[in-house]
């Protein structure tokens, strides 16, 4: 099981790969559970959904019907997803290595014949495979779930692509947090700016719907590129999660240009 | 396929015979040579123009107070951090471009371990291992065992010193070229630490290099070859310890059956009488005992006392002296 630091990494993350996987699948399997209720308010909870504010509605992931599966399985779950693998990703990543120089363990670790691009590589290889396991995880529970629920229909492929779309946030927030791990002098820094930027992002990307002139920007957004609800009705795009893992791809390079050339911090 | 990555393979199928020479070169270099090291921590000084060479094979003791520059020293060794000038080859590797290579046959033991507290030692020294390539655990099971090393609790639970063992094992265990201790005994019992020297005493005997790092002087005096002493991140010194001892200035002070001449040990070169009161003489002697026991000799002595040579002494004597000028000042020449 610790053959590398890979699998080492995988080993310390099982703990918080079930939390977040079995926490993520019990909220769905709620979620689920109580759509015919709302199935049935029927016409009485269309005119409520259309008599909501603009800025309501902002925050519902752009759906206008909790009565149609697809529109109440984004509204009420697949829009919490990124943000929960965000919390996930940006813990991993500023511990991965800020965190390990602060507990004095990545001297020990750089002690060894491992590279630090090694370091860096197998730490996101291992944080991002976690990744990938809650969303199975949480797609298990979904299709199963949806399955045992009237009316509640989920197409494998569709749903296999907002997992991407979602592996996709979880990606950018990791590789965003090991940059700053790879940049800040401290990872409570770190982990703070990461947060303060993930939330700013989330409300950010819901004003530019409503607010004049902002939505030009919501290209830069991260938030932009997890549409799950064009994806469930069959646009199965694959350019969000393009763009987000090719920021990714970039966010770790610099990281891992920084780590390779900064002194590792001593205890 | 890459200029750097054709240049690995290229690297990897040099013949035999020049494998052979490099190798034989590598093994006559230094165990630790720097020149002109310097490391800044932006205006504070970590250490500066430190020149070291620590030879194969011998147990070079590095001595200094608490932010001298020791651990500076080692982690810049060790390449965590990046040195502001100068250059440092370790087993005759360059640190700055082959630090995996040279850590491939160094062991680290620092002061202050910290480890994967989740695990316990057995995983831990598995994960190493198998970072290290070491598959054949029965020397790591025999170190344990002479250190009483607790394996199968978790590392978190463990005492300072039984963490400490675990330390030691980790460095040890691949059975490295060159160990790199900073304040390593720190923490374990005296009886511990006597089977630690023995283990470094063994390890010396089979060819192997040891870098220690220490403020305690006693068990450098104990188990080292020679000594290398920073101060305020600069080195004052570097010497073997014989040759420290017979630089060394030691008070003898001798009682003679009747008064002695005044005039005992006047032009004795190396020996200097700090007084005399009647049949008491007291004198300081710097390497030339066997002429003042002579001239001595002369007189009927019925007692003598000779001052301890203690590493502390010479210490704090470069200390001392060298209080005020010791950043401008190299080395003292090393006799070795």
């Amino acid at each position: 099981m610790l053959r590398n630091l890979l699998l080492k990494t995988l080993r310390d993350q099982r703990i918080p790969i079930l939390a977040y996987g079995l926490g993520l699948g019990a909220l769905a399997l709620l979620v689920i559970s109580i759509y015919p209720s709302f199935a049935e308010g029927g016409a009485e909870l269309e005119e409520v959904m259309e008599n909501l504010p603009e800025s309501y509605k902002a925050f519902t992931g752009g759906v206008l019907s909790l009565t149609e599966f697809d529109g109440y399985l984004v509204s009420q779950f697949l829009i919490v997803l990124p943000l929960v693998l965000a919390i996930f990703a940006i813990i991993e990543g500023t511990g991965a290595l800020r965190g390990e120089e602060e507990r004095g363990t990545m001297d020990t670790l750089l002690s060894l014949p491992i590279s630090r691009t090694q370091v860096v590589i197998h730490k996101a290889a291992a944080t991002l495979l976690s990744i990938v396991l809650v969303l199975a995880i949480v797609g298990v529970v979904l299709m199963l779930s949806a399955a045992l629920v009237e009316g509640a229909e989920l197409a494998p492929a569709n749903l296999a692509l907002v997992l991407l779309s979602a592996f996709g946030m979880g990606a950018f927030f990791y590789c965003f947090a090991l940059f700053l791990s790879a940049v800040l002098p401290s990872r409570r820094l770190a982990g703070v700016l990461g947060a303060a930027v993930t939330v700013g992002a989330y409300f950010f990307d819901a004003f530019t719907d409503i607010v004049d002139g902002l939505y030009a920007y919501r290209v830069v957004g991260p938030f932009n590129y997890f549409n799950p609800l064009p994806i469930l009705r069959d646009d199965l795009m694959l350019t969000d999660p393009a763009v987000l893992l090719g920021v990714s791809v970039v966010l770790l390079l610099a990281a891992l240009f920084i780590f390779q050339r900064r002194d590792i911090a001593g205890i | 396929m890459t200029a750097r990555a054709a240049g690995r393979i290229f690297r990897a199928r040099l013949p035999p015979e020049r494998k052979a020479e490099k190798a034989n070169t590598l093994a006559t270099e230094p165990a630790i040579e720097t020149h002109g090291l310097t490391k800044f921590y932006g205006k504070t000084r970590g250490v500066e123009n430190l020149d070291l060479s620590v030879h194969r094979g011998e147990i070079y003791g590095f001595v200094g107070p608490n932010g001298a520059g020791k651990t500076t020293t080692v982690r810049l060794l060790l390449d965590l951090i990046r040195p502001t000038g100068g250059s440092a080859k370790v087993l005759g590797m360059d640190v700055a471009r082959q630090s995996t290579a040279i850590r491939a046959r160094v062991g680290f033991l620092p002061g202050e371990l910290r480890m994967y507290e989740s695990l316990t030692g057995r995983q831990l020294l598995r994960f190493f291992g198998s970072v290290r390539g070491v598959t054949d655990m029965s020397y790591v099971d025999e170190l344990a065992e002479r250190l009483s090393a607790e394996l199968d609790r978790r590392i978190g639970t463990l005492s300072r010193g039984n963490k400490q063992k675990i330390g030691v094992l980790q460095a040890l265990m691949h059975r490295p070229d060159l160990v790199l201790f900073d304040e390593a005994t720190s923490g374990l019992d005296p009886l511990m630490q006597q089977e630690l020297y023995a283990i470094l005493d063994e390890y010396r005997g089979q060819g192997g290099t040891v870098f220690f790092s220490s403020h305690y002087l006693n068990e450098v005096e104990r188990i080292c070859d020679r000594v290398g002493v920073i101060r305020a991140g600069t080195l004052i010194l570097s010497d073997t310890l014989e040759s420290l001892q017979e630089k060394h200035v030691r008070r003898l002070r001798l009682e003679f059956a009747e008064p002695p001449p005044p005039d005992l040990f006047a032009g004795l070169a190396g020996v200097q009488k700090e007084y005399q009161d009647g049949t008491t003489v007291q004198a300081l002697i710097q390497g030339n005992l066997a002429a003042a026991l002579q001239e001595a000799a002369r007189h009927t002595v019925v007692d003598i006392e000779y001052e301890e040579r203690r590493l502390e002494d010479i210490f704090l004597q470069y200390y001392d002296t060298r209080e005020e000028s010791h950043a401008a000042e190299p080395a003292a020449q090393d006799s070795a």
